[in-house]
């Protein structure tokens, strides 16, 4: 899986646990955003959620294989 | 035994770190510990700074940075020129970024210990409890009687235990920032801290983990600056040397000068390094 392939299962996963939870909270630092916001930015390209929110999630993706095994049985890509 | 809890109140997210403080308040004192807490409201660096003095513990819950740790929106109530109150105290802070420069100051100022974080800690509301768990499992592990070396390997343990956990639930992205705090998490004297900067490295491969840290870049500069001033006298000597008599080897005054400034220099920064150490 290549870089930008694992950055678009991230984004897809992102958007789709938004959806299912839109007005859930995540804070970063003193920062809060709902789910529906976050994956909106992510989308967008948003600097401060791509460098502290969609990265490590890439990061994760990349080196837990559990991880994701079960994002891609989520987006039934698996 | 005396502990400083501190956990300020002034915004959206200040309310959840003060919630989990108070499970750290409970533990402590059923340890024995006699806390002063400091929470709930916004905290004075009067008043914080009043009350370090005599405490083998200072815990924080709140926003940090990388140089400061916020009492309020305006003041912070530790930063880099207060950092010396910590010196012979634990500190816990959960509050981010605070690990990567004011944890390395406080520790160079011989805090007995400082854990925090050098990333933003990261959190989401549909899995608080797991996050509280992480936030607190440092002071629980180190109350039963841990290592702060210990502390730290069993929370980074326990962080992927409970990502993994999240991730079976369908909590993908609460899976995802457990694991980003876990990354993050910093226990210097559990472990030193580290460094990307190439000149550092070096300093703390030749001097040490603690005078490495404590060398200024101008004390280094000042070394190089030296050094490179003394390879150009010597060129310049031996080639005036080799231009008068045919050959660089004759005893010399000047070769004498340049040889005793060496030694001279490398005993000043001998006893320099010493005395980083012994800070």
């Amino acid at each position: 899986m290549d870089k930008k392939e694992i950055k678009k299962i991230a984004i897809l996963a992102i958007k789709e646990e938004a959806k299912q939870k839109p007005n859930e909270k995540i804070i970063i630092g003193s920062k809060v955003f709902t789910f529906s916001e976050v994956s909106r930015k992510a989308e967008n390209g948003d600097k401060f959620i791509q460098k502290y929110f969609v990265e490590p999630y890439i990061n994760f993706l990349k080196e837990s294989e559990e991880f994701r095994k079960r994002v891609l049985s989520m987006l039934g890509l698996e | 035994m005396k502990a400083l809890l501190v956990a300020p109140v002034f915004d959206e997210v200040t309310p959840y770190s003060y919630d989990w403080s108070r499970e750290v308040k409970a533990i402590l004192e059923s340890k024995g510990y006699e806390v002063k807490d400091l929470s709930g409201t916004e905290i004075s660096r009067k008043d914080v700074e009043k009350h370090l003095d005599d405490v083998d513990l200072f815990c924080f819950y709140d926003h940090g940075s990388e140089n400061a740790l916020w009492g309020s929106r305006k003041e912070p109530v530790i930063d880099l020129s207060n950092v010396k109150l910590l010196s012979g105290k634990e500190v816990f802070t959960m509050a981010c970024l605070s690990a990567k420069r004011l944890g390395v100051e406080a520790w160079k100022s011989k805090s007995k210990v400082y854990w925090g974080y050098c990333e933003p800690f990261i959190f989401t509301t549909d899995s608080l409890e797991e996050f509280k768990k992480f936030a607190n499992c440092g002071i629980n592990f180190r109350l039963e009687g841990k290592s702060w070396k210990e502390c730290l390997s069993l929370a980074k343990e326990l962080g992927n235990k409970l990502a993994e956990e999240l991730s079976k639930a369908g909590k993908f992205i609460a899976a995802s920032c457990m694991r980003n705090d876990v990354n993050a998490l910093r226990c210097y004297n559990g472990e030193a801290p580290a460094t990307k900067c190439f000149f550092r490295k070096i300093a703390l491969k030749i001097f040490g983990s603690l005078a490495g840290w404590r060398l200024s870049k101008k004390t280094a500069l000042g070394w190089f600056l030296s050094l490179v001033g003394w390879g150009i006298t010597a060129h310049d000597f031996s080639h005036q040397v080799w231009e008068l008599k045919g050959t660089v080897f004759s005893m010399e005054g000047g070769y004498v000068g340049l040889i005793l400034l060496l030694i001279g220099l490398f005993l000043l920064s001998y006893e320099h390094i010493k005395w980083l150490r012994k800070l």
